[in-house]
């Protein structure tokens, strides 16, 4: 036991903590894996669905494109502004903290309000499951059900580490400086990890 | 806490990471619509994405500098993706 202590002895709480949220970005990881894999393998292994099969009418797809593009760069800035907020927290200036933690809130939600544009976009030209145009195009009708779930399961990701980084926000006057920067480091690496998930999705959903 | 984290944040290596990232957004939109072929244009946009994932995890998720431990948890989910991802490949439409 002694010696176990001794060479666990450079562990600290804050690592325990961090082991602990990539235990859980680890759980997120095997989610949006099996998701990712069973879209890929529709996509690759269904002759209706496959690549080179036109699943975006091209109209429809240069509009889409050019919002998900704004999208990443939004989600890519709001990871940026991320960083520079935990590194303002860890330097105990917390109006350079509250500044950078706002700019990634509010990217974060225009984000979720481009999403909104093209969801709006494509229901209104009949892009969804179950229409008249997805019934007349099996393959389509496949891929706008991964599009949907992926995105609206990304959506939900995006929505709570808003609230996550709100309760950081919130909590900014009343901690300490050490225990601000970490629970900036904590709401930091989840919102990266978000950031990682659109990375990985735009351009299975849209550039492939 | 907050020294070892002041240590582990560089403003010019940020920077300098957030413009990679948007010169590789730019190089895999662009790259889409340059006709390669179904193979090579998802080994291109998957490769794209793979670096992108690879520079906000290990600059801003600060994987670079953790301990090995926390490099185990992050490659167990990883390989267990790719396990996965490889276990398609039988099934895959290569169009040959």
């Amino acid at each position: 036991m002694s010696a176990t202590t001794a060479q666990d002895a450079d562990w600290t709480e804050e690592d325990g903590g961090r082991v602990g949220l990539w235990l859980f970005i680890l759980s997120e990881i095997l989610l949006f894996g099996g998701f990712l894999a069973s879209y890929l393998s529709t996509r690759l292994g269904n002759a209706e669905c496959a690549l080179g099969v036109v699943s975006w009418p091209e109209a429809g797809h240069g509009a889409s494109l050019a919002l998900a593009t704004l999208n990443t760069v939004l989600l890519l800035t709001s990871s940026y502004t991320m960083v520079r907020a935990i590194s303002r927290a860890s330097r105990g200036d917390a109006d350079g903290f509250r500044a950078n933690l706002a700019a990634t809130m509010t990217l974060g939600l225009g984000f979720l309000a481009v999403k909104g544009v093209e969801y709006w976009l494509k229901v209104s030209h009949g892009w969804y499951p179950g229409s008249e145009f997805a019934r007349s195009n099996p393959g389509m009708s496949i891929f706008l059900s991964y599009y949907y779930l992926l995105t609206i399961f990304h959506g939900l990701h995006v929505i709570a580490g808003l609230v996550w980084n709100g309760a950081v926000y919130s909590a900014a006057g009343r901690l300490p400086a050490p225990q601000l920067a970490r629970k900036a480091e904590y709401a930091g690496l989840y919102w990266h990890f978000v950031d990682v998930v659109w990375v990985l999705l735009f351009p299975l959903l849209y550039l492939i | 806490m907050s020294q070892e984290l002041e240590a582990q944040h560089d403003d010019g290596v940020d920077f300098a990471v957030y413009l990679g990232l948007l010169a590789l957004t730019a190089a895999t939109v662009g790259a889409a619509y340059i006709h390669l072929g179904r193979i090579f244009a998802v080994a291109t946009a998957l490769t794209i994405a793979a670096c992108k994932a690879a520079m906000i995890g290990l600059y801003y998720m600060n994987l670079r500098r953790e301990r090995p431990f926390m490099h185990l948890i992050v490659w167990t989910g990883i390989v267990a993706v790719l396990i996965l991802l490889f276990g398609i490949i039988p099934d895959v439409s290569f169009g040959w």
